[in-house]
This record gives C-alpha cells, sequence and structure tokens, in this order.
C-alpha cells in the first residue's frame, strides 16, 4: 500500500507543480488520503458524543484544539492577548482518523496528527481594530433593540432577529488588513505506515513601507519518511488578488515558479502559473482550485491561504 | 431564556454584577432593572468592567436583565463562545450568582443572548 503520508506534503507539491499548503488543515486526515466530513466539537460534551458516535460508526474523524475546547471559556480576549503561553495552547490542534475498510485483506488504519500554531501576527483575536468594529456592530445592535421582556420570547425570535441584523464588513476589512501577517505554524501526523513533519514560517514585511500590506515571504519545509521538501515564496498584491514567484527544492532538483492567482468565488482561486526545472522545460499551467474555508476554532490559522 | 436566583443579604452593601466573555471573544452587553410597575431602566453596559445594581430592598422586588451579544473576530462555522454572568455583594460572588452560558455561535459567528436574574433576599 502506497504511504499515505506522501499526501501530507510532497504530493501536492510536485503534482500541481509549485509550492502548495504543506500544511493541511486537519493533518490525520489529509495522512489517510480522506476528506470526510470532520467533526469540530466546541464544548466537551459535543466531544464526548462525536466520539461515541465515531466509534459506532465506521471510522473516527475529529479535529479539536484540546486546550480551547477545555479551558476556552476562561479565556477573555485581554488574557488571550496578553499570554503568549495561552495563544500557543490554544493554537494547539490534534487530528485524529480511523478508517475500517471494506475489504477484510486491508486492515483499519489509524492515522494522529498535531499542529502548533507558534505565533500568528495575522490572528484576528489580537486585532483591536476588528473588534472595535464588531463591538460597534453589536452596540448599534443592542441600542437600536427594545429591552426584551421577561414573558417573551427573548431567547429565540428576539435573540434570531438581533443576530440577523449583525451582518457587517468588520472580519472581511480584517482579512485584507492581516492577509500577509508573519506567522509560523509547525505540524506532524503518523499512520500505522509512515510519518511526516512540516514547518511553514512566513514574514510579512511589518513595518517596512511599500511592503508591509502587499508583500509576504514564505518559508516551508516537509519531511515524509527521509524525503525533504523545501520550498520559498514571494507573495505579492492584496489579499484577493496576487503574483508570486516560488521556488521548490526535492532531492537535489530545484523547480522554478512565476504564478497569478485570483479569488474568483467564495473558496475558488483561478491560477496561470509557468515555471520549470530548466530554460530548456518551461510549462505554462492553467488551473482553479479550491481553497479550504477558515476552520472553526483557534489553532487553525495558517500562515498562507 | 436564561434565568437565575441570586441570594443577597439585606444588611449587605449594594450587589454588583459582571459579565465575561470567554474564548477571546468581543462581546457586548446591557443591563436593566425591572421595578415593579415601572418602565426598565438601562443601569449599565460593556463601558462598565461591574455594574452596581441596587439596594437589596429594592432587589427584592425587581428583576435585572442582562442583554449581550458576542462575536467571534475569527470567521467560520461551529465557533464556540461562553460568557459568565457574576453577582457580587460586598466584593464576594453571592450563592447563586455564577451562571455560565455555553455553545456555537450561528454560521455568521454571533449570538445574541437574553437572560434575567431574580433575588432573593436574607
Amino acid at each position: 500500500m502506497k504511504s499515505a503520508l506522501a499526501m501530507l506534503a510532497v504530493s501536492p507539491l510536485f503534482a500541481q507543480p509549485g509550492l502548495d499548503l504543506p500544511i493541511p488543515d486537519s493533518p490525520a486526515f489529509h495522512a489517510l488520503r480522506l476528506t470526510p466530513t470532520v467533526i469540530q466539537p466546541a464544548t466537551p460534551r459535543e466531544f464526548a458524543v462525536s466520539l461515541l458516535n465515531g466509534f459506532e460508526e465506521n471510522g473516527l474523524s475529529i479535529d479539536i484544539a484540546p486546550y480551547w475546547l477545555a479551558a476556552g471559556h476562561l479565556v477573555n480576549r485581554e488574557m488571550y492577548k496578553a499570554n503568549p503561553i495561552v495563544r500557543l495552547l490554544a493554537g494547539a490542534q490534534v487530528s485524529l482518523a480511523t478508517t475500517k475498510s471494506s475489504q477484510d485483506s486491508d486492515p483499519s488504519r489509524l492515522a494522529v496528527g498535531l499542529q502548533v500554531r507558534i505565533f500568528d501576527r495575522g490572528d484576528a483575536r489580537l486585532d483591536d481594530q476588528l473588534a472595535d468594529c464588531l463591538l460597534k456592530a453589536a452596540e448599534r445592535v443592542l441600542a437600536s433593540s427594545a429591552p426584551c421582556r421577561e414573558g417573551d420570547d427573548c431567547q429565540n425570535e428576539e435573540s434570531t432577529r438581533r443576530e440577523s441584523l449583525l451582518k457587517s464588513a468588520c472580519r472581511e476589512e480584517a482579512r485584507a488588513r492581516n492577509w500577509n501577517r508573519s506567522a509560523w505554524a509547525v505540524g506532524a501526523a503518523k499512520d500505522s505506515l509512515s510519518a511526516a513533519a512540516w514547518s511553514s514560517l512566513a514574514y510579512g514585511f511589518e513595518g517596512i513601507p511599500g511592503l508591509a500590506s502587499t508583500s509576504q515571504f514564505i518559508v516551508q519545509w516537509s519531511r515524509v519518511n527521509r524525503q525533504q521538501v523545501g520550498g520559498l515564496r514571494l507573495r505579492v498584491g492584496g489579499v484577493d488578488t496576487h503574483v508570486s514567484a516560488e521556488w521548490i527544492g526535492k532531492d537535489g532538483q530545484s523547480q522554478f515558479f512565476l504564478a497569478a492567482e485570483r479569488k474568483i468565488g467564495a473558496n475558488l482561486w483561478l491560477e496561470v502559473k509557468a515555471g520549470g526545472v530548466n530554460s530548456r522545460r518551461i510549462f505554462v499551467l492553467t488551473s482553479f482550485h479550491w481553497g479550504l474555508a477558515r476552520q472553526a476554532h483557534a489553532g487553525k490559522t495558517r500562515p498562507s491561504s | 431564556m436564561a434565568r437565575q436566583t441570586a441570594h443577597i443579604k439585606s444588611d449587605g452593601g449594594t450587589p454588583e454584577v459582571e459579565i465575561r466573555f470567554g474564548h477571546a471573544n468581543v462581546g457586548a452587553y446591557r443591563i436593566f432593572l425591572w421595578e415593579l410597575g415601572r418602565a426598565p431602566k438601562q443601569i449599565g453596559d460593556t463601558a462598565q468592567a461591574r455594574v452596581s445594581l441596587a439596594l437589596p430592598a429594592k432587589l427584592a422586588i425587581s428583576r435585572v436583565s442582562y442583554e449581550a451579544i458576542i462575536q467571534s473576530p475569527e470567521p467560520g462555522v461551529t465557533l464556540p463562545y461562553s460568557m459568565s454572568i457574576q453577582i457580587y455583594q460586598d466584593g464576594q460572588t453571592v450563592p447563586g450568582g455564577t451562571r455560565w452560558e455555553r455553545g456555537k455561535l450561528n454560521p455568521n459567528g454571533a449570538k445574541s443572548v437574553i437572560g434575567f436574574i431574580a433575588f432573593e433576599v436574607s
């Protein structure tokens, strides 16, 4: 059986030429080459229910941020901003995946993954401008609503009405502000056949006029069993449109690329890419690809998107 | 709808309420005092870390309501939220004075929470 972990980083890099996010959202599932519906419990009770349901079915597929799940209710925004250890713990994500094969000769497989966000200057929870924007939007909704009477259906009808009034551009504006911030995430995964590790470090040129809002330099590295892949990428542009220059090294061989990427839908990107191993082997590639939506809990942010 | 009953002392100081939001979310709130036979009166909001309520004798025949909106800075679905409501008297949490609200934000990353507090005075 082909090593499942080869899927983690190496295959995406060379199957679709170019540097392509070696840090998966759900490491264990990439290890198993699965794309299941991932359960992301928000509360300990949900976690327990997810575990029970998972074992009763054909496999378990779960992503959790253990610290956030157990102690996130005790962490207010001020504490989160002030304490880097809290942010590190909040950004640690564990993935667990099992599959049961339909064929008896193919044994069940288990993969475990760990991903840690060492730091992330684009973390939305650190963005005071975003917090202020959200706060004002909420205060506007509260101010425009009469106080709910005890006998009324406050929690359902009135709360739903208030939530529906909360549409604001705060998060989109923050995404445009923070798309290229410096960040560093590392991860590892293991299944019954092999192991993998990866790291992605992004530099956002913070404080450098002309580059701070337009550019990002990414260094990525991955190792699957004994095979290592390294890559460098310089991205220039904005949150939804950028051009990039890339280098990938694997087994002593280099590949270079120039690419332009534009977001054309909620999670859909159009990419035009030209590159090659040397001047005699150049190719041009046009492709659409899906980007994963930013996920549910802390620890899911990634240096590049 | 959330409802809690806090036990306060008649000879104690003016009770206070403190609302905190977990999971590093952004929360806004306002506090109302509902006196019998009168229109509700807003007595506090997000700008105050702790909101003074009213003298125990008045709280014995009144209700307090809190109305909060919680939002996550992160986009995404199934984001957790948590909120604590704590009643203090003379600097101490009173019996029945702590309540937690926990769950998932709606797909827009927001949650409105409305609750009432009754008081038993001894």
